[in-house]
């Protein structure tokens, strides 16, 4: 028996006499990347921290209207804490980041110290019941516990029998000595229970008495057995009150190493997780959860977690087993699957994490394998619905090691860190602004004052000066303030010149005429004097027919004055008006010696001048007049200077002149209409009086063809009323002509008329007689048809009478035959009666002779005595009888002689009856002949009627052609008779319109 | 030698005219108003008349229209020879069968022209 160890704890666990854990490779160091901090320790936040958002740039619109103070502030303000925010920010992002590695790190980490502790806790577990297995006690109640079995040849006998002879102490041989030591080893490595079989599954010895003897189907057993090794699930132990993880271990023969028998113990599964918890304390920091997890059952083996402060707790062992696995049967897929991976060393990393973020959705997704080829691991760390694992898979067990933390929970640590950037931004801006506005001030105060100045200056009183303070460049500000001032001043005196000449320009441009002008032009024209210094200023104004006169004038006193002067100057040439118009100035230094025209000399000595510079005004292309400036009291050499004024004075005054020259010029252009129109009436009026004869209609009148444009309307008149004059003419000539036709045509077409009319009487007479005699025939017509229909009734009857006649010949000559044949057979009667009398007279003889007989017979009889007697009976029947034959006869013979006489008379009858028959069949055929005498002459009569219907049929019908005809024939005369009166009236009535036409064209008067 | 008939209200006119004719070597009748025109034409029949415009009684332009109007005149060109100087009025006298218009005052050498070109 070995001293067991306790469990190793600590971070670097040294297993007894295991195999030692593998450190971290370093790969798994290169995560880190050198970035995290180990310590766990959060990044102090720099001072400079400032959230992004404490103030917003100005928009440019405000800058317009803001005072110096805000304007530094909105652009002082961000260019300070423009860095700072930005810093800031960078510090953030990067402590974000670091922050984010180290709890994954942690992670990890985590993952890995638990699948190392879970490692050599199972590790220590096999030890323990290998160092148990070589015990040579154990070994010794194993090895007679086989020889008791090769003896009593238990492996042959069947289960349950085994059972039941062992079932007293469920041991083979029980030894309590092994017995005892197995429960010092249970109690001293708190196990629950430790039990021993030997090679076939029977039980040696246990520290707590088992429920079955044989264990060789217990899948443990056999899973020990196959692989050396075997865990099962964990489950409550009543005797220990406890959760226990049992698991079965291959013991080997000391000598032979063969499989000797299975030790099977129960781990306390409290002792794992409270390993579990303080190997794991101090490394999971916070908000963590570590699971040791058999992820193909989902049974959780220990769980640990940690809250907000890093308080590191183990879930209770009773709550552990019935804990879900954490991230639930997505996440065990994933460790399943890892599991896998690594009984395939094939697969690389890469590969691994390409499969599982495919197949199970997975995010941010690292795998590294671990551990040595023989006994490797995996490493992996996933996202997966907000939370962040960390799996290791725990080698020689089924179980994965998964730690894991809220994805959110990450971030959220990070928080106070935004906080107190917060701060610190607020403290900088308040800092920050203070100074500015210090600034603000110190440079705004002179600025104001010089604002101030400025607007005094702006309301108009421009008396004010701006006092020199603060910087110089404000001094300076001041001082070009001043100036500015000064120049307004300046400035402002030349506006009002400049208006007062603007407005007496203005008053000369409004005025109506010349004396509207006056006031205004001379005020404009003493300007001008004075600019040039000379003595006098005139405007010298043409009229139409280039004479002229002074229109306004400026004179310094004493000088005689030239306005109203009326000046005819013959000594301006046409050619000089010319040069004028193009603008030609005339300078002139002294006009004594200028060889003047000796009436312009005059002129000049009465106004006393003594040198002239002229320039011409033209407006519009038209010499208006012109601008004269004169030097008095000596004679002036002109400069160009002068002459330019002058020049644009005159040109000025132009424009200012030109709506006034404009306005006379529309005066004297309605003027010159007016004269038109007044002509034009007068013409009119003349034009009138010639042609009004014209109107009550004398066509002889005639304008008269004049000078000006109604002389072409005179013309134009007369045109139409020559035209006229010859129309009327040929009207009168031809109406009369007409109307003398007319007369002489009357007469005839009245007597037309009339013979028309009496021919149409006369045709109406002879159509009345045509209709008389049509309606005559087709009365004949009617009767021959009455006469034919009668004579063919008489026809038909008399056709009857015959067939009648020969009906009752017929039927007499049948009675004649049937006389005939009944007399011959009357005579044949007669014979036969002959014939039957002759019987009758035969008969008779022989009742006679019988008679006779009869008495001879009785007479013989009556001699033959009594035999006669009979005989004489008979005898005297039979004469009896002959006797009553005889008066038969005689009857007979009687009867036939009246026959005979009777049928002689009825022959003698039939034969008159004859001689009648033949006569009547006599007389029958001669009325017979004369019916068909009467038929023949009936039949004749029905033909004429026949013939005599036809021929007044077609009379009757051509009498109605007639008539048509002569219908005709009248309706033409109608016609004809009243076109005729028509044709009259028409005559008439053109004889009167011709007649109207003649007196009308009489009204005109031709000749 | 061509026959020019000239018809004029004013016996100045009249001599000035007949005077141009003369000397352009045409042999030269003369009337004093429109129906005295009428009867010379017809007794004469002018080669080319030239008349005045404006004349009482019947002005040129009646006369024309009368020339024109009659068979035996019709043919005959007539020139205008008058102060009426508008467009509308030359408009208005082509219209009415003059051929040639002259505005007074006329110079020989323009009337000679105009008669020639009629002529033609």
């Amino acid at each position: 028996m070995t001293t067991t160890q306790p469990f190793p704890y600590s971070e670097n666990p040294q297993p007894g006499n295991g195999k030692p854990v593998p450190p971290p490779p370093p790969s798994f160091m290169s995560w880190i990347k050198g970035k995290s901090q180990p310590s766990g320790q959060t990044p102090r936040p720099t001072p400079e921290s400032e959230p992004e958002d404490i103030s917003t740039p100005p928009k440019e619109e405000a800058v317009k209207s803001q005072t110096l103070r805000s304007r530094l502030l909105l652009v002082l303000l961000p260019t300070t804490l423009l860095p700072l925010v930005t810093i800031s920010a960078v510090n953030y992002w990067i402590s974000q980041n670091q922050l984010q590695e180290e709890q994954e790190f942690i992670l990890e980490k985590t993952a890995f110290n638990a699948e190392e502790l879970s490692a050599s806790f199972v590790e220590e577990l096999r030890t323990d019941a290998k160092s148990l297995a070589v015990n040579p006690l154990l070994q010794q109640a194993l090895q007679s516990a086989d020889q008791e079995v090769a003896q009593k040849n238990l492996t042959q006998i069947p289960i349950e029998r085994l059972e039941e002879y062992y079932g007293g102490s469920k041991l083979l041989q029980p030894s309590t000595a092994v017995n005892v030591y197995l429960q010092n080893i249970a109690e001293t490595e708190n196990l629950a229970e430790i039990f021993v079989t030997n090679r076939d599954g029977f039980n040696v010895a246990y520290s707590n008495r088992t429920s079955d003897f044989v264990q060789n189907d217990e899948a443990w057993w056999q899973g020990a057995k196959a692989d050396g090794f075997y865990v099962e699930p964990p489950e409550y132990d009543d005797s220990a009150d406890a959760y226990v993880l049992p698991l079965s271990t291959a013991i080997q023969d000391a000598n032979t190493a063969d499989f000797a028998g299975v030790i099977k113990s129960g781990a306390s599964l409290e002792g794992l997780n409270t390993a579990l918890l303080d190997f794991l304390d101090g490394t999971m920091k916070d908000l963590k959860q570590v699971q040791i997890v058999d992820p193909f059952t989902s049974q959780i083996i220990a769980s640990v977690s940690s809250d907000a402060d890093g308080q590191v707790t183990a879930t209770p062992v009773s709550e552990v087993v019935s804990q879900a696995v954490t991230g639930g049967d997505a996440v065990a897929a994933v460790a399943v699957d890892l599991k896998e991976a690594v009984l395939d060393p094939t697969q690389t990393p890469d590969q691994l994490v390409q499969t599982l973020e495919q197949a199970h959705n997975l995010k941010k997704t690292r795998i590294e394998r671990l551990g040595t080829e023989q006994n490797g691991f995996i490493m992996a760390q996933f996202a997966l619905d907000g939370r962040t694992y960390a799996i290791a898979t725990i080698r020689d067990t089924d179980w994965v090691a998964i730690s894991s933390i809220e994805t959110a929970d990450i971030r959220s640590v990070n928080y106070f860190i935004l906080f107190e950037f917060l701060i610190i931004g607020a403290l900088m801006s308040a800092i920050a602004v203070a100074i500015v506005l210090y600034l603000s001030r110190q440079i705004s105060n002179p600025i104001n004052q010089l604002s101030a100045a400025a607007n005094q200056m702006a309301s108009g009183d421009l008396n004010v000066t701006a006092e020199a303070t603060g910087t110089v460049e404000t001094r300076q500000l001041a001082g070009t303030f001043n100036n500015l001032v000064q120049q307004v001043k300046a400035l402002l005196k030349r506006q009002q010149d400049e208006t007062e000449r603007v407005q007496l320009l203005a008053a000369i441009a409004q005025s109506k005429d010349d004396d509207d002008m006056q006031v205004p032009l001379n005020k404009h024209l003493d300007e001008i004097r004075l600019k040039l210094s000379a003595d006098r200023v005139v405007v010298y104004r043409f009229k139409p027919d280039m004479s002229g006169y002074i229109t306004g004038e400026a004179v310094v006193q004493g000088f005689p004055t030239a306005l109203g002067d009326t000046i005819s100057d013959p000594c301006i040439p046409p050619a000089l008006i010319d040069a004028y118009k193009a603008g030609r100035v005339v300078p002139t230094d002294d006009v004594m010696r200028a060889g003047f025209h000796p009436d312009h000399q005059q002129l000049m000595v009465r106004l006393q001048i003594k040198s002239n510079l002229v320039v011409p005004i033209v407006i519009a292309g038209k010499l208006f007049g012109l601008l004269v400036a004169h030097h008095c009291a000596q004679p002036h050499a002109w400069q160009t200077e002068e002459i330019n004024l002058l020049q644009a004075e005159a040109e000025q005054l132009g424009v200012s002149i030109s709506s006034l020259a404009a306005i006379e010029a529309q005066t004297l252009a309605a003027e010159e209409q007016q004269q038109r129109r007044q002509d034009l009436e007068m013409q009119l009026l003349g034009m009138m009086e010639r042609i009004e004869g014209a109107v009550e209609g004398d066509l002889t009148a005639r304008a008269q063809l004049m000078e000006g444009e109604i002389g072409i309307v005179a013309d134009l008149f007369n045109a139409v009323i020559e035209n006229l004059q010859e129309i009327a003419v040929q009207v009168r000539d031809s109406s009369g002509q007409v109307n003398q036709s007319l007369n002489k045509n009357e007469i005839a077409i009245r007597r037309l008329a009339e013979k028309a009319i009496s021919e149409a009487k006369e045709i109406q007479k002879a159509l009345g007689s045509v209709q008389s005699m049509s309606q005559a025939i087709e009365t004949i017509a009617q009767n021959a048809d009455e006469a034919s229909t009668i004579a063919n009734s008489a026809y038909a009857a008399v056709q009857e009478g015959n067939q009648a006649m020969d009906q009752t010949v017929n039927s007499i000559l049948g009675l004649r035959t049937t006389i005939g044949d009944t007399t011959k057979k009357m005579k044949r009667l007669g014979e036969s009666a002959q014939k039957i009398s002759q019987v009758v007279a035969l008969i008779d003889e022989l009742a006679l002779k019988t008679n006779l007989l009869s008495i001879n017979a009785s007479v013989e009889a009556a001699r033959a005595g009594e035999l006669g007697e009979g005989f004489t009976a008979v005898a005297e029947q039979v004469g009896t009888l002959a006797e009553q034959s005889a008066s038969a006869t005689k009857e007979i013979a009687k009867i036939v002689a009246s026959i005979q006489s009777e049928t002689q008379e009825l022959v003698e009858a039939m034969e008159t009856g004859t001689t009648q028959v033949v006569d009547s069949t006599h007389q029958v055929e001669n009325t017979k002949l004369q019916l068909t005498e009467v038929l023949h002459r009936s039949q004749e009569i029905d033909q004429l009627m026949r013939a005599i219907s036809e021929s007044t049929i077609a009379q009757a019908e051509s009498a109605q052609s007639v008539t048509t005809v002569m219908q005709a024939v009248t309706q033409a005369s109608k016609q004809r008779s009243l076109a005729s009166r028509e044709v009259a009236q028409a005559m008439q009535a053109t004889a009167q319109v011709s007649q109207k036409l003649q007196a009308s064209v009489e009204q005109f008067k031709v000749d | 030698m061509s026959k020019v008939l000239v018809v004029d209200d004013l016996q100045s006119e009249l001599q000035l005219i007949s005077g141009f004719l003369s000397k352009g070597g045409y042999q030269v009748a003369t009337a004093i108003n429109g129906s005295d025109a009428l009867e010379k034409a017809k007794a004469h029949t002018p080669d080319v008349i030239v008349t005045d415009l404006v004349m009482p009684d019947m002005s040129g332009l009646e006369l024309c229209r009368k020339l024109k109007k009659t068979p035996a005149t019709a043919s005959i060109p007539v020139i205008a020879c008058t102060t009426k100087d508008s467009q509308v009025d030359q408009a208005w006298a082509k219209k009415q069968g003059i051929v040639a218009y002259l505005v007074k005052p006329c110079n020989q050498e323009q009337l000679l022209e105009a008669v020639k070109s009629v002529m033609n």
